[in-house]
């Protein structure tokens, strides 16, 4: 290998090296998961802007986000937060049969990733729907509004 | 509180100056204007794709000029996301002014306002309520467009059967 061939070659490496490291992309997946939680709207659960963002209280908020195209999530016995980008193989926005089971526990088999911060599941299938679990409408009422 | 904030904020929205976001007291906010491309999330993530960012019906997400994807949330709207303000820009670069917001290891972003080019104006994300009140036939600056999820047929129906905690279904 001549000298100015090396050097390409050691440019080449350095470059793909930065490519693989650099910029803001971290993601990893995907991960065959069973999960079992929480159908949630994403934005108040996250964001914490209600004070509640899961259970019987904050059941018609969950309808009301869901119907207006918030994304909706899976609040995970695991602790954590999961967007869904897929159910079923059906797009889950504005999706009636997910509207239908907000704030059901449910348990998926699913495929999680993970990049920039965020966790998502493509769920292959709901393979349980145990209904509202979480019972807090007597300690919190209805929220937001209280009606 | 948060949500008298949250109100409040929205209605500061109307008379901000270009580039400034508004704050909501929300978890681990941070105010931010980034600059990036509208992307279907179940392409950038899953490499599942479809055109024109499946006409809205996925979540999409903005993949700023950093390489960094957020998920594209929450609109000005009360109670709706940002699909109807996006779906037309699938694809395109915008430059969003708003808000992070993480909690239980995720992260949002609530998009207030954004602009396509740089020399365009500043476009409000309120465009579902301006397509719910087209469809419905109200007043787009009306108290029924404003309290839209306390008149839309489809979750009156809903809230019908399951009752508003969801125990009577």
């Amino acid at each position: 290998m001549t000298p100015g061939r090396r050097i390409g070659t050691a440019f080449a490496l350095m470059l793909a090296a930065s490519l693989t490291a650099g910029g803001a992309r971290a993601d990893s997946g995907p991960t065959r998961v069973k999960l079992t939680g929480e159908i949630i709207d994403s934005w108040c659960q996250i964001s914490g802007i209600m004070g509640i963002g899961t259970g019987s209280a904050h059941h018609q908020c969950a309808i009301w986000c869901a119907t207006g195209g918030v994304p909706v999530g899976i609040q995970g016995a695991d602790g954590k937060a999961y967007i869904l980008l897929k159910v079923d193989d059906s797009d889950p926005v504005d999706n009636p049969t997910l509207i239908d089971i907000q704030t059901d526990q449910v348990v998926v088999d699913a495929d999680e990733y993970e990049r920039d911060g965020v966790n998502y599941l493509v769920v292959r299938k709901i393979l349980e729907n145990g209904g509202i679990v979480l019972k807090n409408d007597k300690d919190y009422g209805i929220v937001p509004f209280g009606e | 509180m948060r949500l008298a904030l949250a109100l409040a904020g929205l209605l500061l929205a109307f008379s901000r100056p270009a580039g400034a976001a508004d704050s909501l007291g929300v978890s681990d906010e941070h105010l931010m204007t980034v600059k990036g491309r509208i992307v279907d999330l179940a392409c950038a993530i899953a490499h599942d794709c479809r055109p024109h960012c499946a006409e809205g019906h996925r979540p999409l997400g903005l993949e700023a000029d950093d390489g960094k994807l957020y998920v594209a949330a929450k609109s000005n709207t009360i109670f709706a996301g940002l699909n109807h303000d996006l779906a037309a820009y699938c694809g395109k670069e915008i430059t969003a002014d708003g808000l992070t917001t993480g909690n239980y290891g995720s992260t949002l972003l609530m998009i207030q306002r954004f602009k396509p080019g740089d020399d365009a104006d500043w476009i409000e994300t309120d465009k579902f309520g301006r397509d719910w009140a087209e469809r419905h036939h109200a007043d787009p600056a009306g108290k029924e467009t404003e309290e839209w999820y306390r008149h839309d047929d489809d979750v009156l129906r809903t809230v019908d059967r399951h009752g508003k905690t969801g125990l009577e279904k």
